[in-house]
């Protein structure tokens, strides 16, 4: 199990290069605020997603931006330079992609980190809630003594997410018990990330069988609430 | 009325052989006699028939994955053929079959052409063969390789290892002879040749790999992990045992009467092979699944392959009973290790080739249970794991260590069908199970 927690550091690990990698090949063709819409697209939904989705990362940030692009010569120039050496790329633009974001999104921002717990979450947030409070019911009908160790190992690997110091806190109140519901904002990357450290401790504890079956079910329950409509809960997996 | 029908067939059968034994047009051409060209009928029939195999190995191999992996393992028994056959055309066939003045390997005939009409029939024979050695690894490393390093294996398997051992034991086909060959080693259609070749090299892969996410609890107990689809798996046993025909009756390489005790042979003992799975489950007070039952079948015709033209059909009945015990045994024993071979390659064809590949020893007809003869054997079983084992566990390696052998563990979450292929095998019936978008 080591192994594969190893591997799952190796895989973030990974993700700079091919940002940096993604970074080189959109350069020549978008600038200023249509470049760094791009790359958080890329950061926030992609970057954990297999190579073949390059075209459908074109295809979204198409729409989002405001210029006309050449979707065509973009996917050529991003195919060449994922297969370049680290030297051949630009440097990460990680540091810029944040200063971006706060020039753009102060108020924003300052909102997420002061959320209180009264208030209202983002659907994603609560189908992200629902999922998990739906697994560890199942669990706790099924498995009891799971429930416990699961949590504890979600806390112990929540570290691995690169969250934030508020929303940090915030999951790690809740897998304790020590707070009801869950308000801040979490890329879809960041809650990926925590499922699937779930269903890892899960296959550990359970087995594979066993975590597969809790978690359809639970994705299955969290389709049925109001906020599925804006937020779908397979996006999850 | 039915024995009078009979009748009518056999006298329009004979009529018509008649008239084909009669017709000039198989001298005409100088290519040959009848029998040359009944030769390369029942050889490319047989090829045929051997390829059809892939089909069984990939309907197999799928119903043994869950449903989120089936793309994935289908598409490495599609594609090992592909694949395969172009590089044992390429470099294979030469290495294995060329001219073989050391007895270590093949020289010449890489990328065969203006030659013979029946080295064609024979390269087109051999390469399925080449294939199904390749094939052998996938089922046993699936649902957790990453596709194109395993690609990298297959290309490495069928340029390499697979007709290098095949040069010792079966080369050459034209000047000079292979040194297991030479010491009379018994292999007529590769128990150990094709199938513990096969299955060493999956053994290689998956202690490299590592198990699936789970599949062994805390205090190393092996978890149940099913496969999705049983009629598959029973379809694609009932495939290979028909294709196994074309792969032991086709390594006569000729129209020739043996073709029915070879088969005889064949058929006997893969249906003991399956009540030798069978019985060691009812005495060790197992289960009697059916995924055991098939691979029990499949065990039995693996290590009849050696032996099927040496022996008689009671041996082929003992061979196939023993192969049975054998499988469940290996099983077992593979979980004991903790590694995880998700179809049981390992056991069916790695230990049941070493049986069967000993047993032709054994049973030899006219020779029977000789020490000189079995001991022959042994050495081309060792010969056989001390060559593939090592190296493909050195290739695997150096796979896992550039190109990255094992997919990630949200890879495996997923299922390598969305994530190495970006397509689901059951896109109407995995709504909830697997991540789409």
């Amino acid at each position: 199990m080591q192994d594969a927690i190893v591997r799952n550091d190796a895989r973030a690990e990974a993700i700079p290069a091919r940002r940096r990698a993604v970074f080189t090949g959109l350069v020549p063709y978008l600038h200023g605020d249509d470049l760094y819409t791009a790359l958080w697209l890329w950061q926030d939904k992609y970057s954990d997603g297999p190579a073949m989705a390059l075209h459908q990362f074109i295809n979204e940030f198409a729409c989002l931006i405001e210029q006309q692009v050449r979707r065509s010569d973009i996917h050529r120039s991003l195919v060449a330079a994922m297969s370049k050496e680290a030297v051949e790329l630009a440097p990460d633009p990680y540091g810029d992609m944040v200063a971006y974001r706060e020039r753009r999104l102060p108020e924003a921002k300052l909102a997420a980190a002061m959320i209180p717990e009264n208030a209202a979450p983002l659907p994603a947030t609560a189908i992200l809630e629902a999922v998990l409070r739906s697994l560890f019911l199942q669990l706790d009908e099924e498995y009891p003594l799971v429930t416990n160790k699961l949590r504890r190992y979600l806390s112990q690997h929540l570290a691995a997410l690169g969250l934030e110091l508020a929303p940090f806190s915030e999951l790690s109140q809740w897998l304790s018990g020590l707070r009801e519901h869950l308000n801040h904002t979490y890329s879809e990357v960041q809650m990926r990330g925590l499922l699937h450290v779930a269903y890892v401790g899960g296959c550990e504890y359970l087995g594979p069988v066993q975590i597969d079956t809790l978690l359809a079910r639970a994705i299955d329950k969290a389709e049925h609430l109001p906020e599925a409509k804006d937020f779908a809960p397979r996006q999850l997996l | 009325m039915f024995a009078s029908r009979c009748k009518n067939i056999v006298r329009f059968s004979s009529a018509a052989l008649l008239a084909l034994l009669s017709a000039p047009a198989f001298a005409a051409d100088g290519t040959g006699s009848f029998q040359v060209s009944m030769d390369t009928v029942w050889l490319v029939t047989a090829a045929a028939l051997v390829f059809f195999m892939q089909a069984g190995f990939a309907l197999l191999e799928g119903g043994m994955v869950r449903s989120k992996n089936t793309v994935n393992v289908i598409m490495k028994n599609y594609v090992d053929a592909c694949v395969g056959s172009i590089v044992f055309w390429l470099v294979g066939y030469g290495l294995m079959f060329g001219v073989n003045a050391t007895g270590w390997l093949g020289t010449d005939h890489f990328l065969l052409g203006n030659a013979e009409h029946m080295d064609y029939s024979l390269l087109l024979f051999q390469t399925m063969f080449a294939a199904t050695c390749v094939t052998i690894a996938s089922g046993a490393m699936a649902e957790r390789t990453r596709y194109e390093s395993y690609l990298v294996g297959a290309i490495g398997i069928t340029a390499v290892i697979y007709p290098v051992y095949g040069s010792w034991a079966w080369g050459s086909l034209y000047t000079g002879s292979g040194w297991l060959k030479q010491m009379g080693f018994i292999d007529f259609a590769g128990s150990t040749v094709v199938h513990s070749i096969g299955g060493w090299v999956a053994l290689a892969g998956i202690i490299v790999l590592g198990p699936r996410l789970g599949r062994f609890d805390a205090d190393g107990k092996a978890r149940p992990i099913p496969g999705h689809n049983l009629t598959l798996v029973a379809l694609g046993g009932f495939i290979l045992w028909l294709g196994w025909f074309g792969f032991n009756g086709g390594s006569t390489a000729a129209a020739v009467p043996s073709i029915g005790l070879i088969n005889l042979n064949t058929h006997l003992a893969a249906a003991s092979g399956a009540v030798g799975a069978m019985t060691t489950m009812w005495i060790s007070r197992r289960p009697v699944l059916m995924t055991t039952t098939v691979n029990g079948s499949i065990g039995g015709l693996v290590a009849i392959t050696a032996g099927c033209a040496t022996m008689e059909p009671m041996y082929a009945v003992i061979t196939g009973l023993v192969a049975g015990f054998v499988l469940v045994g290996g099983d077992g024993f593979l979980n004991w290790l903790r590694l995880d071979d998700v179809v049981g390659a390992v056991p069916v064809h790695a230990f049941c080739g070493a049986w069967g590949t000993l047993a032709a020893g054994l049973f030899k007809t006219g020779d029977l249970f000789n020490p000189t003869q079995v001991l022959v054997q042994f050495i081309g079983v060792a010969a056989g794991f001390l060559w593939a084992f090592p190296l493909a566990l050195l290739m695997y390696f150096l796979i896992h260590k550039t190109m990255g052998l094992r997919a990630g563990t949200l890879d495996e979450q997923r299922g390598l069908d969305f994530t190495e292929h970006s397509e689901v095998g059951y896109p109407e019936f995995q709504t909830a199970m697997t991540h789409q978008k």
